[in-house]
């Protein structure tokens, strides 16, 4: 009835979903099921009867106590051995990952209860493992994208402000702009908005500086103008007061001759020695 | 006026050179100071080249007598005056009553021009009939148009004259001649000599001009008249401050006409 049930036993665990074995109280292996041949690569006739750790090979590429083992160790310290630990009664949970299973490492999830005999006595313990590297990867690569995501947020958030200031005007900041481009752990595409942006804004920039000289030359030509006009008003004031003045000049030495020749005459000479006499007769 | 006993004054109006606007002149100070009430007269003495009655619209084919006539005779010198008053309204009704002006032109026709010119005239019979005039019309004043230069009845209007106005331009040649007229004229015992500075451009600095030349001819600048378009428009077709009553120079003139008036 026993060895019925023991064999029972051992077909219901060959046929587990999940990688089993199982070690008697001296860490024998007396049980290796299909799903557990199919992990490691080593058949149930190889393991068979293993004890010193033999099964722990496969796993670590060398001898060690693994979950079963430890569980039949009472007090001995479990933490450090892995990821996490969870204790259930008598049973222990953990995660562990093993840089050496496989090119790039495997990460397992192991669970090992002790084995009793109908009367309460440890007769050995019984360990099953689920290769999770798949779910482990994905979780990280979710943790990872949620990491960037929240890292894109941020940075997008900073560009938002950024544009504003821009959008004012105000330059001052395009240096946080190329310093967004930089930035290592930000996803590539914020990196290449950032670069677009600062592409973008220097442009802006550049016609800004072009319009501005444009603005300085014409200011600095309207002064000039300013100049020469105030210049030629007074240029022409000068000139206007020269055409104003009339410049009133007797040749006398001419004028002299010129009344000797009248006044010398006889008719002359007679009108002056007539003249307050003329004058009179005119009253 | 011309009561008391008072006699008329005879007032020269002369320039050196022609072109200066002076019987322009002549005529617009005559008609200003008859329209103060004044009795007032013409002698167009510019036989050589007469031209004041053309200001006065006066046709002078239809004239009886001229200056040339008395000169030789054939008539006497206010028999050669036209009554030209109808022309101007005076200034108010009080001096409407005495208020008169005659004018006594020249012979316009070139024979009578060349004759006189080349038989000559008795100088003296020009100064008789001033006299006439004055007391015939009983006339406050004489203006005497005069042809430009020093000859001889230039110099006796200038000797017989009370008031001798000498018309210049801002002009090289006319400040020269004027200058040759005043030393005559001193040497005349003209007792009032003034100056009318006409035909000034606008542009020029009138005060400076004033300065210059009375300190120059040791004579008061009574006018100081700017070029002006409308005279040139009016080109002779009338008297210009009875045309434009308002304007500058019509102000100016009156301006003139009341220092005469003032002159006593």
């Amino acid at each position: 009835m026993t060895h019925h049930r023991e064999e029972y036993s051992r077909e219901i665990i060959d046929f587990l979903p999940d990688a089993t074995f199982v070690i008697d109280v001296e860490g024998k292996v007396i049980a290796w099921n299909h799903a557990m041949e199919e992990l490691t690569g080593v058949s149930a006739s190889v393991m068979i009867g293993k004890g010193n750790y033999e099964y722990a090979i496969p796993f670590y590429g060398e001898r060690k106590p693994m979950l079963a083992n430890l569980i039949l160790m009472p007090g001995q310290e479990v933490e450090s051995s892995y990821r996490t630990v969870q204790r259930i009664r008598d049973t222990l949970v953990v995660d562990i990952f093993i840089p050496t299973f496989r090119p790039g490492g495997a990460y397992f999830w192991a669970k090992a209860s002790p084995l009793y005999d109908p009367q309460g006595n440890v007769v050995g313990a019984i360990e099953t493992v689920r290769d999770i590297t798949d779910r482990i990867q994905i979780e990280e690569r979710l943790a990872r994208s949620k990491a960037e995501l929240q890292i894109a947020l941020e940075v997008l958030e900073q560009l938002i402000v950024l544009c504003k200031e821009f959008a004012a005007g105000n330059y001052d900041k395009v240096n946080d702009l190329v310093e967004l481009t930089k930035e290592q752990e930000q996803p590539r595409l914020v990196a290449d908005l950032a670069e677009s942006f600062s592409m973008m804004i220097l442009k802006i920039e550049t016609r800004e500086f072009r319009l501005e000289q444009i603005i300085e030359d014409l200011e600095k030509t309207k002064e000039e103008l300013e100049i020469a006009k105030k210049k030629l008003a007074l240029e022409n004031i000068e000139l206007k007061n020269e055409l104003r003045k009339v410049r009133i000049e007797i040749d006398h030495s001419q004028k002299a001759k010129d009344v000797a020749e009248i006044t010398e005459t006889e008719y002359f000479k007679y009108l002056q020695k007539k003249a307050k006499d003329l004058k009179g007769e005119g009253r | 006026m011309s009561l008391g006993g008072k006699m008329g004054k005879i007032v020269s109006v002369h320039s050196f050179r022609g072109g200066t606007g002076k019987s322009n002149m002549t005529a617009n100070l005559a008609v200003s100071v008859a329209r103060k009430g004044n009795r007032v007269g013409i002698v167009d003495t510019d036989i050589q080249s007469p031209g004041i009655y053309v200001l006065f619209n006066l046709d002078i084919e239809k004239v009886d007598h001229t200056l040339n006539d008395y000169l030789w005779g054939k008539c006497s010198i206010e028999e050669a005056a036209v009554d030209v008053s109808s022309l101007f309204p005076c200034e108010d009704e009080k001096a409407a009553v005495g208020g008169r002006l005659y004018l006594i032109p020249s012979s316009n026709k070139t024979g009578e021009i060349t004759r006189i010119l080349r038989e000559g005239y008795d100088v003296g019979a020009l100064n008789d009939g001033f006299r006439d005039l004055i007391r015939g019309l009983k006339l406050d004043y004489l203006f005497l148009d005069t042809h430009p230069g020093l000859n001889e009845e230039t110099l006796l209007s200038i000797a017989v004259s009370n008031i001798l106005i000498l018309i210049l331009r801002p002009d090289k040649q006319d400040f020269q001649g004027t200058a040759v007229t005043v030393g005559v004229a001193r040497k005349l015992q003209v007792q009032n000599l003034f100056l009318i500075v006409n035909k000034v451009l606008p542009d020029f600095d009138f005060e400076d001009i004033r300065r210059q030349i009375e300190s120059i001819y040791q004579a008061p600048v009574v006018g100081l008249l700017p070029l002006s378009l409308d005279m040139v428009r009016l080109a002779s077709g009338g008297i210009f401050c009875l045309k434009h009553p308002e304007h500058e120079i019509s102000k100016k003139i009156d301006g003139i006409a009341n220092r005469i008036i003032a002159n006593e």
